[in-house]
């Protein structure tokens, strides 16, 4: 990345005087190469790791207990630690470092973690856990936001999903209600708004991803929480509505007399976490949930077809992503239906039934391959355009 | 770079180089000193307030002594903690009718009987449906575990947890403690909060008191 950028900056001043950029042009694409932040560098590795190091002496000197130490002196460095991590990412961001700076802001973080279990062992709070993981995440949450701290928010991402996963297994179940129902464990979304209100601040891509990945886990394992028969018919109908509304907005953005790059990217990643989604349940019901073979017949070829519809529409828009997570999906699912049918009687009879279906559709996919060639080259420069 | 990372990369500038955005991310970037003294100050502020609240709670909650039961040896010694069960952590299931479920709060309101023991007498979803106008103590708990309210009565429990049933030692010294609960009477001093809150003072082990000192000596 580094290199790349320097590399540029070469590029950029032979391109001003070849006379393919104006003066003015080349100042402004300079100003934006430094407003960018910069990529993963190995001293940023290095300092990030140093940091979950320290955070970890940290914790482990609250699990020590150390009683010859009177709890004030304990109680004092804590404080002490946790103003000069943030005294250090402010000297940090003055000399201009930033990344090092970010990762003092984590260690910060690590530090107030590692205070609220030092105050619960002090005064033997065992409480609900799941309290202190959520005062801890939110602390982090402020420090991301106020701070524009990736490192900070990746954390605070961690911490919500480790919060609102302990509520809903541990805590959340209706152990004596007749109905067996578990309350949605709904005060994540909240919080998930906020997250990825914080990367979108930041500009930072991979984290808005991060946020996609909490609630899809939390989608299918709120699933896993609630009883009945029905749960992962719903959940795979909500990723089938996710993915199928991303195509529709996908292919009318497409069609429209001006072509949105948002519109599109943001679908295409819609339909890439939809698909997760509905996959993750469709796959719970084929081969957790024990269906009679006439069901898994049904859903397998189900998820045949729609797996196909997605490879096809992901190529036909341009979704490269997509066209991936179709074929992946198509592995895992050939892959499991043989595991799960090999060595019963029926079993090889549809291993073969669905193989020779997979070549069929394949050839399909080849045919239709060759003449979306043409429709991505339209696409590229109706873009541009 | 991959088309996608183009295509990412440019969806990234569209959707975020919107007006209030920039200026939402400019103010942050003008204040990045000020705010991280604020971010270090209230971080330290939570920590502080956790503190105070149990100091407060320790020197003005009501102050009464539970019998520790013996605990499945097992469970007792686990890490850094003596685990602690108390007469009250199971109440009988019929105290509280209709479902309850895990991690739901519930209040148990406890009455002290002839002997001068604290008893769980009564309990709700409220302070008010524990009976907290009829005297006693009312202390806060969470159900950990709770059968179906139609399961044979005389035998269905509720499990309780009131927070209070982790006793920290220093590292290596529960074996010694594990054994003394075994071998004696324990008693658990509980400091009690008006809202049912409690906090575990202290043990009596043998006849012996183990106290933390104040966090100030006076």
């Amino acid at each position: 990345m580094w290199i790349a950028r320097r590399r540029l900056v070469e590029d950029l001043a032979r391109w001003r005087s070849a006379g393919w950029v104006t003066a003015e042009g080349e100042a402004h694409i300079r100003q934006d190469l430094l407003e960018r932040r910069s990529g993963a560098s190995l001293p940023t590795v290095l300092g990030i790791l140093g940091v979950v190091l320290l955070g970890f002496a940290a914790m482990s000197f609250v699990a020590a207990n150390w009683q010859d130490m009177p709890r004030l002196v304990r109680l004092a460095i804590i404080f002490a630690g946790l103003a000069g991590a943030y005294a250090a990412a402010a000297g940090l961001f003055a000399r201009g470092m930033e990344n090092f700076a970010h990762a003092a802001i984590l260690l910060g973080i690590a530090v107030f973690g590692a205070g609220i279990m030092l105050i619960a062992q002090m005064y033997h709070i065992e409480g609900h856990p799941p309290d202190a993981i959520l005062v801890w995440a939110m602390g982090a949450l402020g420090a991301g936001v106020l701070l524009r701290s990736n490192p900070a928010l990746a954390a605070a991402t961690a911490l919500f999903g480790l919060w609102s996963g302990w509520e809903t297994v541990a805590f959340s179940y209706y152990l004596s209600a007749p109905d067996n129902l578990v309350p949605i464990h709904w005060p994540l979304l909240p919080a998930a708004a906020a997250l990825a209100a914080g990367f979108t601040l930041n500009r930072w891509w991979p984290g808005v991803h991060l946020v996609g990945a909490l609630l899809s886990a939390w989608l299918v394992l709120q699933s896993h929480a609630v009883g009945g028969d029905t749960r992962h018919v719903i959940v795979a109908l909500i990723g089938l509505a996710v993915t199928a509304g991303a195509i529709f907005v996908a292919r009318a953005n497409k069609t429209a007399a001006k072509t949105e790059a948002v519109v599109a990217d943001w679908s295409a990643v819609l339909l890439g976490y939809g698909l997760i989604t509905a996959y993750a349940a469709l796959w719970t019901l084929q081969f957790i949930e024990r269906p009679q073979t006439a069901q898994l017949i049904l859903l397998a070829v189900l998820t045949i077809v729609l797996l196909l519809v997605i490879i096809f529409q992901g190529l036909s828009l341009g979704f490269r992503g997509a066209v991936w997570l179709g074929y992946v999906g198509f592995s895992i699912e050939i892959f499991s239906l043989y595991v799960k049918t090999v060595g019963s009687l029926l079993g090889s009879s549809l291993f073969f039934l669905v193989a020779g279906l997979i070549v069929i559709a394949l050839a399909a996919l080849a045919w239709r391959l060759h003449r979306a060639e043409g429709d991505v080259t339209w696409d590229e420069e109706h873009r541009h355009v | 770079m991959s088309e996608a990372s183009n295509r990412a990369q440019a969806m990234t500038r569209s959707a975020t180089h919107h007006p209030v955005l920039v200026q939402a991310a400019a103010v942050l970037a003008r204040w990045r000193y000020p705010l991280l003294a604020l971010v270090a100050l209230s971080q330290a502020a939570v920590l502080a307030y956790m503190v105070a609240g149990r100091e407060w709670l320790l020197d003005n909650g009501r102050v009464i002594e539970l019998k520790v039961q013996p605990v499945d040896p097992r469970d007792l010694f686990r890490g850094d903690y003596v685990t602690l069960a108390y007469d009250i952590s199971q109440l009988p299931r019929q105290l509280i009718a209709g479902g309850l479920r895990r991690g739901e709060r519930i209040y148990v309101r406890l009455a002290q009987d002839e002997k001068g023991s604290w008893q769980a007498v009564a309990a709700g979803r409220t302070p008010a449906q524990a009976g907290s106008s009829a005297g006693g103590v009312v202390l806060m708990g969470h159900v950990r575990y709770a059968v179906q309210p139609m399961t044979d009565a005389a035998t269905a429990h509720i499990w309780v947890a009131y927070g209070i049933e982790k006793f920290f030692v220093p590292e290596g010294t529960g074996r010694e403690i594990e054994a003394e609960v075994r071998a004696s009477d324990v008693m658990a001093h509980v400091a009690v909060a008006s809202d049912g809150t409690a906090a575990l003072k202290g043990l009596t082990v043998a006849g012996e008191r183990i106290e933390m000192p104040p966090l100030f000596p006076k």
